[in-house]
C-alpha cells in the first residue's frame, strides 16, 4: 500500500519524508485516541454466572450498613489471569457486583502469568498500581520481599459485605503467617494450591491395588500397575523437581531443603536425610515404572495421555484435575495422594497460595483493600471452588469432588511448608541453575545418587561463592 | 561496542566522481536513520553497558556499582559457560547445515518450473509466530505417538525411533527445528542473488560443457558473492540473537530448563523471566554485553574475509 | 529462459548422471516442501480438532469441523482492537524504518565518503543487539519522554529497532545495481536527491519490497517489546494477544483454540506473502537486467 505512494512521489527528500511521518504520527495518535475512548473489551461466556452472583449480592448487601465511602476511586488492578480463564470469569463477577455495590470504579487489567512485566512497567512510570493477584512465590519474590508492598493486617478486621465475619475469622492465620513481614500479612489469599500424586481412583480399583500411602508401597504400587504407570513431562524442569523436593522434605523435614540450598558450603548436601531421599528418588527412576520416553516428553503430551487413560500416577499441582478434565477418559475419578511418607520423616503439607497484595504505590489502598474483603465473601469467593475448582483459604466453602482430596489435605490443619521449600521463591538463581539441570540428570537416569550428592554440593558451593 | 567504528574507517572505493557536496548530502541522507538508532538501540546499549557493571534488581532497588565483578563472575558459571557452548554450536554446526542445503535448494530450484512455490513455501516457517512453530516441533518429535517416531514405525524403521526431546537429543532436536525454519530464509536471499545472474552465463557455461559442479563454482559463487557475504552475516545474527522458538519449545511457555539455554534464553531468564524472577539484572545485562561483542567481532571477521571486489554485469 | 535442446555433444554417461542427480535432488525439494507443508497442514487441522483427541491421535483427521474453536479464539485475541493496534504500530513502523532506512542505505553504498563503511558496520551491529538486553534502559528512557504505554512510543520503537536490518538489508541490494545510471545522472547534472528518487530507488524497488517484508513480518509476531513498553488492555497488540491466548489456552487446555488462533494471526500472512513473493520475483527480473 506504501508502494503506490513511493512510485508517484518524484520530489525531494523532505517531502517524502514528511508524508510518511505524518501519516505514521497520525496514524499512531489516532490509534492512541480511539483506544483511550474505547474502554469496552470483548466479554467471554462468564455472563450468565455473573449476573446470578451480582443478583444474589446485591440483596445481601441491601441490609448492609452504609458504605462509608465518601467519594467513589478507581482501583487499577492488574491480575495473573487471562481472558476466559475460569478465575478470571469468578473475579470479574465479584468485579461487576463490587462497582455496582460501592461506586468504586475497578480498572483491571487481565495480564496472564507475565502481569509483573505490566505491573513493573506501570510502577517505574509512575502510574497507580492499586491491587495485584498473582501467585505467592513470584510475587513475594519481586514485591514483598522488596518492601515494595503495605501491610495489609487492617483488612483482618473488615467485615465482610453480606456476612457477620471478618477477614480474620475466615482465613486460617495458619496460612497468613507463611509470608507475614513483621507478624503482619502482606499477602491475603483467595486460592490455596498443593501437590502430590493424582491417579484415576476407578482405575486404580479394577488394577486391584489399594491406594499407597508410604513411599515403598507407592514404588510397589506403581510397578505393579503395568506400563507407564508413572506419567510426567520431563520437559517441565521444576514439574520433574517434584519427586525430590518432595522427598527431602519428607525425609529432612520442613526448611532442610531451604537450608541446603542455602548452606554456603554445600556440605548439608551430604547429610544422611538427603542421601536418603535421592536414594529414594533412584529407586523409583530404577523401577522402570516412569514411563516410556518420560525424559522427551513435551508439555503437555503426558498429562493428555494420563488423563485419556494411559498411565496410572502423575505427580502435579492441585490444579492438575482442572487442567485435564475436558478430556479425561469417561468414568475417570480424580484422586489424589498426599506425597507418600518414609519411615520416621515428617508429614507437613505444601500450601501454597493464590492472592492479592496492594503495593505501596497505591493510590487508592483503601477502595483496594476494601475489594479484597468483599471478593472474599462466601457467595463470591464459592466460584474459585466451583468453577475454577481451586481450594479457597475459607474452610466453609465445599470443593467440588475432583479436588476433595486436595481439601481433606488442609482440614486436619498440618504443619504447612512452602512449594519447593522456598527455594523457587527465595533463590531463584540457585533454583535455575543449580538445582534443576542436576535435579533433571538425576531424573533420568544420567547421573548416580552418589555423583548427584558430589555434584550438587560443589555446585552449591561454588555458586554461593560467586555471589 | 563503538570499537568497531574507530578501527574501520577506510573510505570504499568511489566510483561516483566525487564532488563537493556529497558529505552534505549523505549527512542529510544518514541522519535521520542514524538519529533514531542512536536513541532507541545505542543509547539504551550504553545503559545495558552501564547496568552491567552493577548489581541491580530493577526498578524500586538501589543500583550498587560493582565494577567489572559481573563479568569475573561470567567465567566460573557453568551455566554460563554452557550457554555460550550451545550457542557456537548452534552458530556452526547449524550454519554449516543451513547453508548448504540452501545452496542445494538454490542450485535445484534454479531449474525447477514450481520454484516460486517451492520457495514460497520453504520460507513460510519464517512468517509463522515461532510460539507455534515450537509446539508443532513438540508434537512431531514426541517420544510416544509424535509423529516422526509414528512415521518411522509406519515405514518399518522402529530400530530408528528415539527420544528426541531427551536430555541427550534435545538440543540437537532444538537446531534441527531452527534449521528447517532459516533454511527457507536463506533460500529465499541466495535465490534473490541467483535470479539477478543473466540466464546466459548459464547458457554459455553449459555450452562449453561445464558441470553442475563447475556451475556453481564459477558462475553461481563469484556473481552472488555480495549477496552471499550478506547472508553469511545474516546468519552470524540470527544464531547469536535466536530466542523464541528455543524458549517456547525448551520450555512449553515457561522458562525451559537450563540445559537448552542459549546466550539470549540466559539473558532472559536471568533478567526478565516471570515465573520465578531471578532480576539479575546485572549479570543478565554483563551477557548481553559479551553477546554484543561476540556478534561484532564476527561480523568484523566476516566482512574481512569475504570482502572482495564487487562483480558487475 | 531455459536452454532446452543442449547442443554440445555430451557423452551418454554424463547425461545419465545429470538426470540421476537432477531426480535425487527433485526427491531432496519435494520431500522438504512436502515435510513443511505438513506440519503448517497439521497446526491447520489441528485448529478443527477437539482437544480430547487433538494430542491424542495426533495422525487423525477430525471427524468433525469444530468451527466454534475459531470463535473462542477470535473473542480471546479480542482481534478487533489488536488487529487494528498492530496495523497501525506495524504499519506505521515498517513505512517510517523504510523511508529512513533507503536513503541511509543509499548514501552508505554508493556515495563513497570517509568512513561509510564503517558506519555501515556500526548500523549492523545493531542486528545483533537483542531487544531483551536493552529493554529496561529503552523502558525508562520513554518513560522519562512521556512515551511509554503508547502505540506512538511502541511504533518509534519499532522503527529504531528495524533500522540496522532494513540498511544492512538495503545497502546489499543498492551495491549491487549498476552505477551507469547513476553516472549518466550525474553527466546530466542530477543532484544526488534527485538521482536517488529518480534512478535508485525505481531500480531499488524489489529489495525495499522484500526488506519491507521482513520488517513487517518480524514486527507483526513480535510481543516482548509490545507486553513490556505497553501495558493497557486496549494497547495490546496481536502478538501480546497471542501470548495471552496461548497463556489462557494453556491453563485452562483449550489448545485446539490455541491453534485456531495461531491460524488466524496466519491467515493476512499467508495473503500477504503470496501476493508480495510473486512481486519480489518480478522486480528482481526487471530491475537487474539493464
Amino acid at each position: 500500500m506504501r508502494k503506490n505512494k513511493r512510485k508517484s512521489v518524484r520530489g525531494p527528500l523532505w517531502r517524502f519524508l514528511a508524508v510518511l511521518l505524518a501519516a505514521a504520527l497520525v496514524a499512531a495518535a489516532c490509534g492512541d485516541d480511539s483506544s483511550s475512548t474505547t474502554p469496552d473489551t470483548t466479554t467471554t461466556a462468564a455472563d450468565s454466572s455473573d449476573t446470578t452472583t451480582t443478583a444474589a449480592d446485591s440483596s445481601d448487601t441491601a441490609t448492609e450498613a452504609p458504605a462509608p465511602a465518601p467519594e467513589p476511586a478507581t482501583i487499577r488492578y492488574f491480575s495473573m489471569w487471562n481472558e476466559g480463564e475460569p478465575q478470571q470469569q469468578v473475579l470479574q463477577a465479584s468485579i461487576d457486583a463490587f462497582e455496582a455495590e460501592t461506586g468504586h470504579e475497578v480498572d483491571v487489567l487481565w495480564g496472564g502469568r507475565e502481569i509483573l512485566t505490566s505491573v513493573r512497567a506501570a510502577l517505574s512510570a509512575g502510574d497507580a498500581v492499586d491491587l495485584v493477584d498473582l501467585d505467592a512465590e513470584p510475587l513475594v519474590g519481586a514485591l514483598v520481599n522488596t518492601g515494595e508492598t503495605q501491610s495489609l493486617a487492617g483488612i483482618l478486621d473488615m467485615t465482610i459485605p453480606g456476612e457477620d465475619v471478618t477477614v480474620g475469622d475466615v482465613i486460617p492465620s495458619a496460612f497468613l503467617d507463611v509470608y507475614a513481614i513483621d507478624g503482619e500479612p502482606h499477602l491475603i489469599p483467595h486460592s490455596v494450591v498443593s501437590s502430590g500424586i493424582h491417579y484415576d481412583g476407578s482405575r486404580l480399583a479394577e488394577l486391584g491395588i489399594d491406594p499407597p500411602s508410604t513411599w515403598d508401597e507407592f514404588i510397589a504400587a506403581a510397578v505393579a500397575a503395568g506400563d507407564n504407570a508413572v506419567q510426567a513431562d520431563g520437559l517441565i524442569d521444576f514439574y520433574n523437581a517434584y519427586w525430590l523436593y518432595w522427598l527431602i522434605v519428607r525425609h529432612g523435614g520442613p526448611g532442610s531443603f531451604h537450608a541446603a540450598a542455602s548452606d554456603v558450603t554445600g556440605e548439608s548436601w551430604r547429610s544422611a536425610p538427603m542421601r536418603r531421599a535421592v536414594a529414594d528418588l533412584v529407586k523409583l527412576v530404577d523401577s522402570g515404572a516412569l514411563a516410556a520416553g518420560y525424559d522427551g516428553s513435551s508439555y503437555p503430551l503426558a498429562q493428555q495421555q494420563w488423563a485419556a487413560g494411559d498411565g496410572t500416577f502423575m505427580v502435579n499441582g492441585t490444579w492438575l484435575a482442572s487442567e485435564t478434565s475436558s478430556y479425561a477418559s469417561p468414568g475417570f475419578e480424580y484422586r489424589l495422594l498426599s506425597f507418600p511418607t518414609v519411615d520416621g520423616g515428617s508429614e507437613s503439607a505444601e500450601l501454597y497460595q493464590i492472592g492479592w497484595v496492594v503495593p505501596n504505590a497505591a493510590q487508592a489502598p483503601d477502595a483496594a483493600q476494601q475489594f479484597i474483603a468483599y471478593a472474599l465473601g462466601r457467595d463470591r469467593l464459592a466460584g474459585i471452588a466451583d468453577i475454577a475448582k481451586n481450594i479457597t483459604p475459607r474452610s466453609d466453602i465445599g470443593v467440588p469432588p475432583e479436588i476433595q482430596d486436595a481439601a481433606d489435605i488442609f482440614a486436619s490443619e498440618p504443619e504447612v511448608h512452602r512449594i519447593y521449600d522456598g527455594v523457587q521463591g527465595d533463590f531463584p538463581e540457585y533454583w535455575a541453575t543449580v538445582f534443576l539441570p542436576l535435579d533433571d540428570q538425576l531424573f533420568f537416569g544420567q547421573i548416580s545418587g552418589d555423583e548427584f550428592i558430589d555434584q550438587i554440593a560443589s555446585a552449591t558451593a561454588d555458586f554461593w561463592a560467586n555471589q | 561496542m563503538n570499537k568497531i567504528v574507530t578501527t574501520r574507517t577506510k573510505p570504499v572505493s568511489a566510483k561516483l566522481s566525487r564532488h563537493t557536496g556529497v558529505r552534505r548530502h549523505a549527512a542529510i541522507f544518514v541522519a535521520p536513520a542514524l538519529a533514531v538508532y542512536l536513541l532507541i538501540v545505542i543509547a539504551p546499549s550504553i545503559g545495558t553497558l552501564w547496568i552491567s557493571f552493577t548489581k541491580w534488581k530493577g526498578i524500586g532497588d538501589e543500583a550498587e556499582f560493582v565494577g567489572i565483578d559481573n563479568y569475573q563472575q561470567l567465567w566460573r558459571n557453568d551455566t554460563f559457560r554452557g550457554s555460550f557452548g550451545r550457542t557456537l554450536t548452534l552458530l556452526v554446526a547449524g550454519g554449516f547445515v543451513v547453508f548448504v542445503f540452501a545452496f542445494i535448494f538454490t542450485m535445484l530450484l534454479r531449474e525447477m518450473r514450481s520454484k516460486k512455490l517451492i520457495r514460497a513455501i520453504v520460507f513460510f516457517p519464517n512468517v509463522v509466530p515461532p510460539v507455534a512453530l515450537a509446539i508443532a516441533w513438540g508434537v512431531l518429535l514426541a517420544p510416544r505417538n509424535g509423529l516422526l517416531n509414528g512415521f518411522l514405525e509406519l515405514v518399518g524403521l522402529s530400530s530408528q525411533t528415539r527420544t528426541w526431546l531427551g536430555p541427550d537429543l534435545l538440543f540437537r532436536s532444538i537446531i534441527a527445528g531452527l534449521v528447517w525454519i532459516y533454511t527457507g530464509f536463506f533460500v529465499t536471499i541466495l535465490m534473490a542473488g541467483v535470479d539477478r545472474i543473466p540466464a546466459y552465463y548459464y547458457e554459455a557455461a553449459e555450452l562449453e560443457g561445464a558441470s553442475a559442479r563447475q556451475k556453481f563454482t564459477r558462475v553461481t559463487i563469484p556473481l552472488t558473492w555480495d549477496v552471499l557475504s550478506v547472508a553469511a552475516v545474516l546468519w552470524v545474527i540470527l544464531a547469536i540473537k535466536t530466542f523464541e522458538f528455543i524458549y517456547a519449545f525448551g520450555g512449553s511457555g515457561t522458562d525451559p530448563s537450563a540445559s537448552s539455554w542459549t546466550l539470549p534464553v540466559h539473558v532472559y531468564v536471568v533478567a526478565l523471566g516471570n515465573r520465578s524472577p531471578i532480576l539479575a539484572l546485572g549479570q543478565g545485562s554483563a551477557i548481553a554485553v559479551v553477546m554484543v561483542a561476540l556478534v561484532g567481532a564476527l561480523i568484523f571477521l566476516t566482512r574481512r574475509v569475504m570482502r572482495r571486489a564487487v562483480v558487475e554485469f | 529462459m531455459e536452454l532446452t535442446n543442449d547442443r554440445t555433444s555430451v557423452s551418454l554417461s554424463l547425461r545419465l548422471r545429470r538426470l540421476l542427480i537432477r531426480a535425487a535432488g527433485s526427491i531432496f525439494v519435494w520431500s522438504w516442501v512436502v515435510f513443511s507443508f505438513a506440519i503448517l497442514a497439521w497446526i491447520v487441522v489441528a485448529a478443527f480438532k477437539r482437544n480430547d483427541t487433538v494430542f491424542v491421535d495426533l495422525w487423525a483427521l477430525p471427524d468433525s469441523a469444530e468451527v466454534g474453536n475459531f470463535g473462542d479464539a477470535w473473542g480471546l485475541l479480542n482481534l478487533t482492537r489488536t488487529s487494528i493496534n498492530s496495523l497501525l504500530t506495524v504499519g506505521g513502523g515498517t513505512a517510517l524504518t523504510m523511508a529512513l532506512a533507503a536513503p541511509a542505505a543509499y548514501a552508505l553504498s554508493r556515495m563513497g565518503f570517509r568512513g561509510a563503511s564503517g558506519l555501515t558496520g556500526f548500523f549492523a551491529l545493531g542486528i545483533g543487539i537483542p531487544v531483551h538486553s536493552i529493554i529496561i534502559p529503552l523502558f525508562l528512557g520513554l518513560s522519562e519522554a512521556g512515551l511509554s504505554n503508547s502505540l506512538l512510543g511502541l511504533t518509534i520503537t519499532y522503527v529504531g529497532v528495524s533500522i540496522p536490518f532494513a540498511v544492512f538489508l538495503m545497502t546489499g541490494f543498492f551495491r549491487s545495481l549498476p552505477t551507469e545510471l547513476e553516472e549518466a545522472g550525474t553527466m546530466e547534472g542530477a543532484g544526488p536527491v534527485r538521482i536517488f528518487f529518480s534512478v535508485m530507488l525505481p531500480l531499488a524497488r524489489p529489495g525495499m519490497v522484500a526488506t519491507s517484508i521482513i520488517v513487517a513480518v518480524g514486527l507483526w509476531n513480535e510481543f516482548l517489546l509490545a507486553l513490556t513498553l505497553t501495558f493497557d488492555e486496549d494497547k495490546r497488540t496481536i502478538g501480546v494477544g497471542l501470548l495471552n491466548t496461548f497463556g489462557a489456552m494453556r491453563y485452562t487446555s483449550n489448545w485446539v483454540g490455541l491453534f485456531a488462533a495461531v491460524v488466524i494471526m496466519l491467515a493476512p500472512l499467508i495473503v500477504l506473502y503470496a501476493w508480495m513473493s510473486r512481486r519480489i520475483i518480478e522486480g528482481l527480473t526487471v530491475g537487474a537486467t539493464k
